[in-house]
């Protein structure tokens, strides 16, 4: 009986203690949903509904989200935010003669005026002052999913609608552009090219240098101020930095894991326009069947495959719990992009 | 006269095929003037290879080696080479290799792609694809490329010889055939460069370690069946076989058996030492060529 009750009183502890470590991190995770509910920067990404992508917009908390651009006929993915929040450019897929044509659009960030910069092209992102949208073409002329099937790099000039070449005729297989704020470098995945068997480069814009940054993994974020770096080391692990764009090269340092989990893939990192939080995607690895039109067969994390995948949130610092931004589960939601909140924005 | 027969047909015998019937074969295995290459529709050549038996695995290898067994497998036309880059570039396809050159193998190949590739490349022959591009399943039967049977890959590096490599079991010789850690410039060397084995396949030894359609199993020896054998049913690995630019001349023997993830759920995996080659089953035709 003795025994019995050391037993009983055993399981009561640990029920207890199990008890009060969830809800402390119920606690924990409300704490941050309070703090998001403040933040007047909103959230763009891509869903795959009802055999549709379309691009959404929710509170940073992940309520009242959204269809922003409501094509039925058309495919919306990708989203790019403006730094100044005015505008959003994105990735339109439209089948024709048996084939995907992607190509790279933009718009206003209420979905109005859209504007085709070219065809057949993909990985697009903004210039700091918002002038000017890079991006790569397809490495051939048929549609692939794979995130290095590119070549070379250009740059779309917003007010005279020119697109002019980057004088580095060598660059190829780069994926996920992101722009560095003093406007001197874009960071990239590159697999597979420039001598590099796969890593995150920098590469200058006025010039032909291509900086290995050293760090291993894919999909590079620079904070909006430049001093950071975010990205996905492996399959399982959101990264974080310092970089310093101040030298004659880019140089990265003070590397810390955001968020690990080995049960779930984790890609697509972006910083906040405060640089506070990291949103990023995250679902089942493996291959995903084509779903429906506009779906592809390949690994979940590629642009047009649809999984079964969530977009989910953590403080920079790797601080406090992750939550889960979208409430509807069962759907495609991927590629979230923080769309900054503008002066006189208010919730 | 019965017995001078006799002498004079094993005479024969070892002037035609230039060495000894392979320990355990139940058939002659195919000699180097019985060769038959052809080129398929996309350019790439490939020999047939007649069906046969032979004794796979080894007693004085790793343990996984081991138990040497005998295996048949049928008739079969295997690239000749590696799969190169400019085979890449005429599908289309994005090249994921690390040093870069039209006829340098393709390498920082996931298993997962390898089969995808030879998926494409049976559509551009107007073959039937052998792999279930969601699940992976091979369909054997199929007219289409895929990759080899872990006995075929052996079938075909032994080329009829019980020896370590199929030229001997001198290692210092390795440098005539492969591209390994002993004369490599740390990098692949372009397919076809370095001597060709009995049977006239290219870089079976070194250069890039080859995806083989099988699961992997260390004890897979002990249960495996006698006929095609196609690996084990499950396994978290796939095996590769040859050895690479930065292996020892150990892991480029004929019976060395190595395992790797295949990549099917990374798409961030790859390495630089990492390729492959297709097979196919040979049709009517083909087969009364090496009848």
């Amino acid at each position: 009986m003795k025994a019995y009750g050391i037993t009983l009183n055993w399981l009561a502890a640990i029920g207890v203690a199990m008890c009060g470590a969830a809800c402390a991190q119920d606690a924990a995770e409300q704490a941050l949903r309070d703090e998001l509910r403040a933040v007047s920067h909103r959230i763009l990404f891509e869903r795959y509904d009802d055999n549709n992508w379309e691009l959404y917009i929710m509170n940073a908390d992940g309520s009242d989200a959204f269809n922003l651009t409501q094509t039925p006929d058309s495919h919306e993915l990708y989203p790019q935010a403006s730094p100044d929040g005015r505008r959003i450019c994105f990735l339109l897929d439209v089948e024709r003669a048996g084939d995907t044509i992607r190509s790279v659009y933009y718009m206003n960030a209420d979905g109005s005026g859209r504007t085709c910069v070219a065809e057949k092209v993909r990985q697009p992102c903004w210039s700091p002052d918002g002038k000017t949208i890079a991006f790569v073409k397809q490495e051939f002329d048929r549609f692939k999913t794979t995130d290095f099937a590119s070549k070379r790099l250009y740059l779309y000039d917003l007010e005279s609608g020119a697109t002019t070449e980057h004088p580095n005729a060598a660059i190829e297989h780069l994926y996920n552009l992101s722009w560095a704020a003093d406007g001197r470098w874009i960071v990239s995945t590159v697999h597979a090219g420039m001598g590099l068997s796969h890593g995150i480069v920098a590469i200058e814009i006025g010039g032909m240098r291509v900086v290995n940054l050293n760090v291993g993994g894919c999909r590079p974020c620079v904070s909006p101020d430049g001093s950071a770096l975010t990205w996905s080391t492996n399959d399982h692990t959101i990264e974080r930095a310092s970089i310093d764009f101040g030298g004659d090269e880019p140089k990265v340092s003070n590397l810390a894991d955001v968020y690990h989990e080995e049960e779930t893939h984790l890609y697509h990192p972006d910083f906040s326009p405060d640089g506070k939080y990291i949103t990023f995607s995250g679902g089942p690895g493996g291959r995903m069947p084509a779903a429906g039109p506009g779906t592809h067969v390949d690994v979940a994390e590629m642009v047009g495959v649809c999984g079964v995948w969530d977009v989910y949130l953590k403080r920079a610092d790797g601080t406090g719990p992750v939550i889960r931004l979208t409430q509807e589960p069962r759907k495609s939601n991927k590629e979230s992009e923080w769309l900054p909140g503008r002066t006189g924005d208010s919730k | 006269m019965t017995r001078l027969a006799f002498i004079l047909t094993c005479a024969v015998t070892l002037v035609s095929c230039g060495k000894p019937a392979p320990f355990g074969s139940t058939h002659a295995a195919p000699s180097k003037t019985q060769r038959t290459e052809i080129t398929t529709p996309s350019g790439v050549p490939m020999i047939l290879v007649p069906g046969g038996a032979f004794t796979m695995g080894s007693t004085e290898g790793a343990d996984d080696e081991a138990p040497p067994h005998t295996v048949s497998v049928s008739s079969f036309a295997m690239d000749t080479y590696e799969v190169t880059q400019d085979q890449f570039a005429n599908a289309q396809e994005p090249n994921p290799s690390h040093f870069k050159g039209p006829r340098r193998p393709v390498e920082q190949i996931r298993w997962s792609d390898a089969a995808l590739f030879c998926n494409i490349r049976s559509r551009m022959d107007g073959l039937e694809p052998c792999y279930d591009e969601f699940s992976f399943e091979c369909h054997f039967d199929a007219s289409g490329y895929r990759l080899p049977t872990e006995a075929e890959w052996e079938y075909a590096a032994r080329a009829g010889a019980d020896t370590v490599y199929d030229f001997g079991n001198d290692a210092r010789e390795l440098k005539a055939y492969a591209c390994y850690a002993n004369n490599a410039t740390e990098k692949t060397d372009e397919s076809g460069r370095k001597r060709p084995n009995r049977w006239g396949f290219h870089d079976l030894y070194g250069n890039v370690a080859e995806w083989c359609h099988d699961a992997y199993s260390a004890t897979y020896y002990a249960e495996s069946p006698e006929t095609d054998p196609r690996g084990p049913d499950e396994g978290v690995k796939r095996v590769m076989r040859g050895g690479a630019w930065n292996s020892g001349a150990d892991a480029c023997r004929a019976t060395a058996r190595a395992a790797e993830s295949p990549g099917i759920t990374d798409a961030c995996f790859a390495r630089d030492t990492f390729g492959f080659r297709c097979v196919r089953r040979i049709n009517e035709d083909e087969a009364a060529k090496i009848r």
